[in-house]
């Protein structure tokens, strides 16, 4: 009996879900949304749900009620939640499992453990994982405050215990500003979350993000599929990533790794996660916090290890035991993916919406693209704005920059502004070639300039001038676009006098 | 002297002025009277007449610099087409009216009448000329006399490219399109001086009745531009979309092409969301030949979109709510705007479509106090006088009186259609369940629940399109996406329509 | 031959001939028209192709993307580019620009004509003196507006070779 496979997702992920589903021999069923009734997605499924959410607060990947209540009346065997929607959310979780639907992915309470980042970091200590310098709790007054700042070097970040969202946060430079910032962050913790409380970490200016890839399955056995670098981020979303990473060494990346796998072997992790590490200038490292799911660039550790990430999550979640070793990993060459989003980079990124009359990409052996649109799809305000991933391979870095570059160039899409000439800005700029780049560098370096190229501006103007001279030419010109009869005689003497 | 000499004489005069001319226009960044007419006309083609007349009063009239009287007048060919025109001339005389100047125009007008040809003025004057008295004044009433007379039976165009004061304004006001430039051109009846003077208010000229204010603001300007060429060039676009006069077929352009592949957006580009706009523009953009659309008035009511546009190469008048300003609801300027062209394209035969999406009239005490009624009216007796094809596209709301004035089916609408999307009723959901369904809605138990249910209710069963296609009144339901092709369709099997006046002078329309 | 002028400033000479390569700010420009479709065009130049949209236009004002990127240009015919700038500096009465002789000599090249666009800096006429030959260039950016001199003709010192009508501001 074939396996029923529900994916509680749209776009590409849906798509490539799809694609490991179809492999493992199983029925592919999808939900098709009121707001995205025409998505490419639909078209990949065997099975369709009408999930009939037109008039719902929420589109149906974010109802888990509606989800398993239609799971249960499909006759679903598995769930693939994919990433964002309800990936991370326990209640969920443990919704399906209740229900005897066989969530892919961790468990729930995995799922909640991690998203705490006050468990997550307690765990991380306790498998010897290296953290971000910072008190354990919060600081009993200023001058606990100013104290242990100047314990751990300045500039330092005050962050509320009660909650996030950027309350109660305060950037400090220097021991003369931190009175002043510790009661405006205690101030305001107080008045958004009715606690005071500040902890005191160290601030890293200009950091890289680094991430590990693990894989576990339900019988104790983890192994790391090496790191992913992320740096290149905007407002903390990530547009470009790579994987390896030019700033991890072998011997870092033996011992972060097995940092990794030591952490999810010490929770207890099954399926697919990502461990998040945090590197300074200096080239140190600590533990940020744990992904429990499928992220949106596992293609590119895909690419270099030639493992199926979501085949893999499939087999873990049939109870299958993990039979790749850690000495089976073995990476070979690099991968570099660009996400295109429909978002305006020459205008502070403003998500863009409307018909793309046409999309083409590039095609070649070592060009993967994942996508969910079409020549004709409407892109519309209801979900992110990820319209499609290009991820490229190759033998080397400089290889690889160079090959995504003429990617990009053979990238066309008309009818929506993206951000791949972004990409092809980030991939051109020095400090992506020597691999300096860090998180800040949207911030501190990009600006839309960038974007402009003397040669297309030059193009531009041809195609306008070309585009104005045709109408004026045929404007002055003595020959008519038109014909008229005229039947003169003052027409016919009025038509023959009406 | 003999009469070869005298002949040499006066064309050097001629060419001197025009130098003269040509140094002094340029230096302001404008034209003379001869360059306009020659980038209006086709080239070659201008047949100047009446260039000696000379001033009708001494001393002006001795003087051989002012041959002409500050006027330029004859006929050309625009694109084969022939039109008559007259350009006043700055720098004679300040381009001011003499009994002289308005008698060539006078002229002009008169045989553009006897020929069924379209006529164009190109204003830069100075005003009435102070010297002559009333008998520059009495020149002006014959001109806006013989605007009158044609009104209707051939186009007429003014093109005010330099100063309009006073009574000059009239003769524009009076004829069918009025073309501005931005920085160049004022149109006003007092000048900023005098209402300095009288009122206290401190303006300049172009904040008077410049390009902006009267394109914008005023809607006495129906075409703007940077530059006078691009004006100019703009009066020879309208004019091949427009027959020469009120008895000609209508011109058939020869390249037709369409957005194809487009078609399948129009059926997705009405929201979901009943709430929220979208752009008609586009959607017209779409169902007429390519790049075909010319905005007419673009800057001012733009809650209403009017313009000419072609449908397989034949000419159509377009008028339609734009959703995007104002919801689309109408007002008194977008309704005096309407109304106006309406009566064009039926006094010149061209057809009319109409693309609905309207909530109501704008209300407010504004609009009451200023006369949405009176005005309001202006555009559904323009919409039921009109004997021309008129076809109705419904894409989404059409509700109570602004349903009816919108050319609906028993004013006289040819082919009503409607696009699934569309919502026909007395008023909309919210407002409607509220006096229909009160009893319900107080007994409810969950408001909010109760609310959804009778709005669903109330489009599925009064205001869907269907209901109305049942009684008659909408021809047909119809796919966006065949939109094109139906209308093709459609004005094909009107084209012969005939119709019969009754006998009267002519009808009150509300003013 | 038009104008297209971006937003920023920056302008470009542009002349379509019927049947051979545009040229654009005088140099002929081995430009291949690939695709056209509505209003996206391609175009392959120098080994790379361009894939251009128009996204809008209003009378002479056009946006452009180009591979993705949006520039925006007002076109100009050369009267009209002009007459932009006289009308927004009306103020400035007398913007003729006069270039006089450096020295006695000899015309002997006019490389432009009356009524041509010309930039700052750019050479109009090669005057020779003392066996020496010296490019006579624009002091501003505009329209020549009158030649004085001819070919072959002696100069005096400060003699008056050519009239600018200046668009600088």
């Amino acid at each position: 009996m074939k396996k029923r496979l529900l994916i509680a997702n749209r776009s590409e992920i849906a798509i490539r879900i799809i694609r490991s589903a179809h492999k493992m021999g199983m029925y592919a069923i999808v939900f098709q949304s009121d707001k995205e009734p025409d998505a490419l997605y639909l078209k990949f499924a065997d099975e369709i749900i009408d999930a009939h959410d037109a008039d719902d607060e929420k589109p149906i990947f974010l109802n888990p009620n509606k989800i398993v209540a239609f799971a249960l009346e499909h006759e679903v065997d598995l769930i693939h939640p994919g990433y964002g929607f309800l990936s991370e959310n326990p209640d969920f979780v443990a919704l399906c499992i209740s229900k005897k639907l066989n969530f892919i992915g961790p468990s729930p309470e995995l799922i909640r453990d991690m998203g705490l980042k006050t468990v997550a970091k307690k765990m991380a200590i306790e498998a010897g994982l290296p953290l971000v310098p910072g008190s354990e709790g919060p600081v009993a007054d200023v001058l606990a405050a100013k104290e242990y700042a100047a314990s751990i070097g300045y500039p330092v970040i005050l962050k509320a215990s009660a909650g996030g969202g950027g309350r109660g946060m305060r950037i400090v430079e220097n021991s003369e500003t931190i009175e002043r910032n510790f009661k405006s962050a205690y101030d305001e913790a107080l008045a958004a979350f009715g606690n005071g409380d500040i902890f005191i970490e160290k601030y890293l200016q200009n950091p890289k993000h680094l991430e590990f890839q693990i894989l576990g399955d339900k019988h104790g056995n983890v192994i790391h599929l090496g790191e992913r670098e992320c740096s290149l981020q905007r407002k903390h979303q990530k547009i470009i990533e790579e994987a390896p990473s030019a700033s991890v060494t072998e011997t870092m990346r033996k011992e972060m790794g097995t940092m990794a796998v030591r952490f999810a072997q010490k929770i207890g992790y099954y399926s697919a996660g990502t461990i998040e590490f945090i590197m300074d200038e200096d080239g140190s490292y600590y533990f940020m916090e744990m992904n429990t799911r499928i992220q949106v660039e596992h293609p590119v550790t895909e690419m270099i290890t030639g493992v199926d990430l979501v085949d893999w999550q499939i087999r873990i979640a049939l109870d299958e035991v993990l039979t790749l070793k850690q000495e089976d990993i073995i990476i070979k060459g690099w991968a570099i993916e660009c996400r295109v989003n429909a978002e305006d980079p020459q205008n502070r990124f403003t998500p863009q919406t409307g018909f793309i009359d046409k999309i083409q990409f590039p095609q070649d052996a070592s060009i993967r693209i994942e996508t969910g649109f079409l020549s004709g799809s409407m892109v519309t305000p209801y979900f992110d704005s990820m319209i499609a991933k290009i991820i490229v391979h190759g033998e080397s870095r400089s290889k690889v920059i160079n090959k995504t570059m003429e990617a990009l160039n053979k990238f066309n899409i008309i009818g929506i502004k993206t951000t791949a000439p972004f990409c092809k800005a980030v991939l051109q700029h020095p400090y992506f070639k020597d691999a300096s780049y860090t998180t800040r560098w949207v911030d501190l370096v990009y600006s839309p300039e960038m974007l402009e190229d003397p040669d297309d501006e030059m193009i531009g103007a041809l195609a306008a001038t070309i585009m104005y001279a045709s109408e004026y030419l045929q404007l002055q010109g003595d020959i008519p676009a038109y014909e008229n009869d005229a039947l003169n005689v003052w027409v016919l003497n009025k038509r023959l006098n009406y | 002297m003999n009469k070869n000499e005298i002949f040499e004489k006066r064309i050097k005069a001629l060419q001197e002025m025009e130098d003269n001319a040509v140094n002094k226009q340029h230096l302001k960044g404008k034209l003379t009277a001869r360059e306009r007419l020659n980038i209006l006309f086709d080239e070659g083609t201008f047949f100047e007449f009446d260039a000696f007349v000379s001033p009708s009063q001494s001393p002006m009239s001795s003087r051989q610099s002012n041959f002409g009287d500050g006027v330029v007048v004859g006929r050309g060919l625009v694109q084969g087409k022939s039109v008559f025109a007259y350009a006043q001339d700055f720098t004679v005389l300040g381009g001011s009216l003499g009994y002289a100047h308005g008698m060539k125009i006078a002229k002009v007008q008169e045989m553009a009448l006897k020929l069924g040809s379209p006529i164009v003025g190109m204003i830069d004057s100075g005003g009435a000329r102070i010297q002559e008295g009333v008998k520059s004044l009495s020149a002006y009433a014959s001109i806006f006399n013989n605007n009158v007379r044609s009104s209707g039976i051939v186009p007429q165009i003014s093109v005010i490219l330099g100063p309009a004061a006073g009574g000059a304004v009239y003769s524009p006001a009076l004829t069918d399109f009025i073309f501005m430039t931005k920085k160049t051109s004022y149109m006003f009846v007092t000048g900023p001086d005098v209402v300095k003077e009288v009122l206290n208010e401190d303006i300049d000229k172009d904040g008077l009745g410049g390009g902006d204010v009267h394109a914008n603001k005023s809607g006495v300007a129906h075409f703007v531009s940077d530059d006078e060429e691009h004006t100019i060039l703009l009066v020879r676009k309208l004019l091949s979309y427009i027959p020469s006069n009120n008895f000609e077929s209508l011109p058939v352009s020869n390249q037709i092409s369409y957005y194809k592949t487009r078609q399948q957006y129009l059926n997705k580009i009405i929201p979901d969301d009943p709430n929220r706009p979208y752009d008609m523009k586009e959607i017209v953009k779409i169902l007429v030949d390519k790049e075909s659309f010319f905005e007419v008035h673009e800057g001012y009511a733009q809650n209403i979109l009017i313009g000419f546009a072609r449908l397989n190469g034949k000419t159509i008048g377009i008028v339609a709510n734009q959703p995007k300003v104002m919801a689309g609801t109408l007002d008194i300027n977008a309704s005096v705007k309407g109304a106006r062209f309406v009566r064009f394209c039926d006094a010149f035969n061209i057809p009319l479509l109409i693309m609905e999406d309207v909530p109501g009239f704008l209300p407010g005490i504004e609009q009451e106090h200023n006369g949405i009624i009176r005005n309001g009216a202006k555009l559904l007796y323009a919409f039921c006088e009109a004997t021309v094809p008129k076809i109705t596209v419904i894409t989404r709301k059409a509700y109570g009186g602004a349903y009816i004035v919108m050319s609906s089916k028993n004013t006289g609408g040819d082919f009503n259609f409607a696009w699934p999307s569309a919502e026909i009723a007395v008023m909309g959901p919210a407002g409607a369940i509220k006096i229909v369904n009160k009893h319900e809605l107080a007994n409810a138990e969950n408001k909010a629940e109760m609310e959804k249910i009778l709005t669903e209710r109330y489009k599925a069963e009064i205001a869907n399109p269907y209901k109305a296609e049942e009684l008659g009144l909408i021809d047909e339901v119809i796919i966006p996406e065949i939109t094109r092709d139906v209308l093709i369709t459609a004005f094909e099997i009107l084209s012969n329509k005939q119709y019969s006046k009754p006998e009267r002078k002519h009808g009150s329309i509300p003013l | 031959m038009f104008i297209a002028l971006r937003d920023n400033g920056k302008r470009y000479k542009i002349y379509i001939p019927r049947e051979s390569n545009p040229v654009i700010d005088g140099n002929e420009q081995e430009i291949d028209f690939i695709e056209q479709e509505d209003f996206q065009y391609t175009f392959e130049w120098n080994g790379k192709r361009f894939h251009c949209e128009l996204v809008a236009r209003d009378q002479n004002k056009a946006t452009v993307h180009v591979n993705g990127v949006e520039y925006k240009f007002s076109l100009e015919s050369i009267f009209s580019y002009i007459r932009k700038g006289m009308i927004s500096d009306a103020e400035d009465k007398n913007t003729s620009v006069q270039i006089k002789a450096p020295m006695p000599g000899k015309i002997i090249d006019i490389f432009l004509d009356e009524g041509d666009l010309v930039n700052v800096g750019e050479p109009i006429l090669t005057l020779e003196a003392m066996k020496m030959q010296n490019e006579i260039t624009a002091d501003c950016n505009g329209v020549i507006q009158k030649i004085r001199v001819n070919h072959e003709q002696s100069v005096m010192k400060d003699e008056l070779l050519v009239e600018i009508q200046s668009i600088d501001v």
